[in-house]
């Protein structure tokens, strides 16, 4: 019998997982295949709430606290783990190449100025003077001092570890068969044969979480958008800092290697890298820094995003099923928002208390 | 004329010739070709290339769509 049953070991799970062993529960965590090998991997890092934001709204904002956030939760990391999990917060260059592009950025560095956040407008001289080999084709652009990226393979490690460390039993290769229920509640998550008896459940198993919901005829609207990357190397790396351009990024890696993102594709559970792909993410890098023609793709994957109609993620419990929890529909912000997450998640089922949590969040929004 | 668009079968009224520009077909599909990367049965179209290409009956076609949108 466990507290808590995490289903998901991607970095919302194991975040979730490590926060409720924190806070003294105990916790089985449930993972289909490998831990952090999904859309978790598929990513590329970025803690870029501002860079990000077409608008000002909830995302924003819990992308704010996140990146606030971050600094101390890998500090408590890396002292429980003892390895580095590359968290960089060095800035962001996002650049436009045309006249629209740069009224776009203009109008998004005048409203987030207006909210008082950290951004600087470079014309295109400063620009090369802090990346001097992005395209000479430069009209300008804004840079967030306080954005960067971290290792999401290393963080999520770290995350799993310390759960570990906590008394969390991960159990790998366990896929989720069914519940058992009794009273309006889930009693415990069925794996096969096995079964696993809790007091609550946690659904972070990302693009698949829907599958999983309506096995309960719950409505979990989440749905697979895949993500491409590309890693480029063979070469001194030519960026120091992360580049965004109006049709993807490049960020620099510890490890030397530059990873090129990311395509949006509407291609169900399909699960793999295609020409097409690799070459619109091969022409966005050359397009940002020609040098990069002469790199080579030393790696392409592609995971599958948990997508959501509003593109919000759904935290909290849902409506039929007071002790079932959803911690899933992250989309592209799975990395910056999944500490943040684990909190929440935890804050929520040891005290029964979810207004820390943004309301916007509440997956009772898409219930009719 | 019946199409394999990113795995999902889809319809279309073809021209004269039994095949559609691939700039009529990303018209007709609602996408800015200046957004998107495109594969015609396996093989990358370069962008200078759109304007020449068509697309036949039974062509899997490959769009990709980048983060960013183009903002």
């Amino acid at each position: 019998m466990s507290d808590v049953v995490v289903i998901g070991g991607g970095i919302v799970g194991c975040a979730c997982a490590y926060e409720l062993a924190k806070a003294g529960a105990s916790v089985t965590l449930l993972e289909y295949g490998k831990t952090g090998m999904q859309a978790t991997n598929a990513a590329a890092g970025m803690l870029a709430p501002m860079i990000e934001a077409a608008t000002p709204g909830p995302m924003m904002q819990a992308g704010m606290r996140a990146l606030r956030e971050y600094p101390s939760l890998v500090r408590q990391l890396e002292a429980a783990c003892e390895f580095d999990t590359e968290l960089r917060l060095d800035g962001i260059l996002k650049v436009a190449f045309e006249p629209e592009q740069l009224d776009e950025l203009r109008r998004r560095y005048a409203w987030q100025r207006e909210l008082g956040l950290p951004m600087e407008w470079l014309d295109a001289p400063t620009c090369r003077e802090l990346e001097p080999r992005v395209s000479e084709r430069v009209l300008g652009g804004v840079f967030t001092p306080g954005e960067g990226s971290v290792s999401n393979q290393l963080l999520t490690l770290g995350l799993e570890r310390a759960a570990i460390t906590r008394g969390v039993d991960i159990r790998r290769r366990t896929p989720v068969t069914g519940f058992t229920t009794h009273g309006g509640r889930v009693t415990s998550v069925r794996c096969g044969d096995a079964s696993f008896a809790c007091d609550s459940v946690v659904l972070a198993a990302g693009a698949r979480s829907g599958q999983i919901a309506s096995r309960l005829r719950a409505h979990v609207p989440v749905r697979p958008i895949r993500g491409q990357m590309i890693a480029l190397g063979g070469m001194s790396t030519p960026i120091h800092h992360i580049v965004w351009g109006p049709n993807g990024y490049l960020v620099p890696r510890a490890n030397g290697l530059i990873f090129a993102g990311a395509t949006v594709e509407d291609v169900g559970y399909r699960r793999r890298t295609t020409k097409a792909g690799v070459h619109a993410m091969r022409s966005m890098a050359i397009g940002l820094v020609p040098q990069l023609a002469a790199a080579k793709v030393h790696f392409e994957w592609a995971g599958l995003r948990p997508g959501s109609p509003d593109d919000l993620p759904m935290i909290g419990p849902l409506p039929a099923w007071p002790n079932v929890v959803a911690a899933t529909g992250h989309y592209r912000n799975g990395i910056l928002l999944g500490p943040l997450t684990g909190k929440l998640v935890a804050h929520g089922i040891v005290n029964g208390d979810w207004s820390d949590t943004p309301t916007e969040f509440d997956p009772a929004r898409f219930s009719a | 004329m019946r199409l394999i668009v990113n795995g999902k079968l889809r319809e279309l009224d073809e021209d004269d010739h039994g095949a559609i520009p691939l700039p009529e077909m990303l018209k007709r599909f609602e996408i800015d070709p200046r957004l998107v990367a495109v594969a015609i049965n396996g093989d990358v179209i370069p962008k200078h290339d759109f304007a020449a290409a068509r697309v036949h009956e039974g062509d899997a076609v490959e769009i990709v769509r980048m983060v960013g949108g183009g903002a």
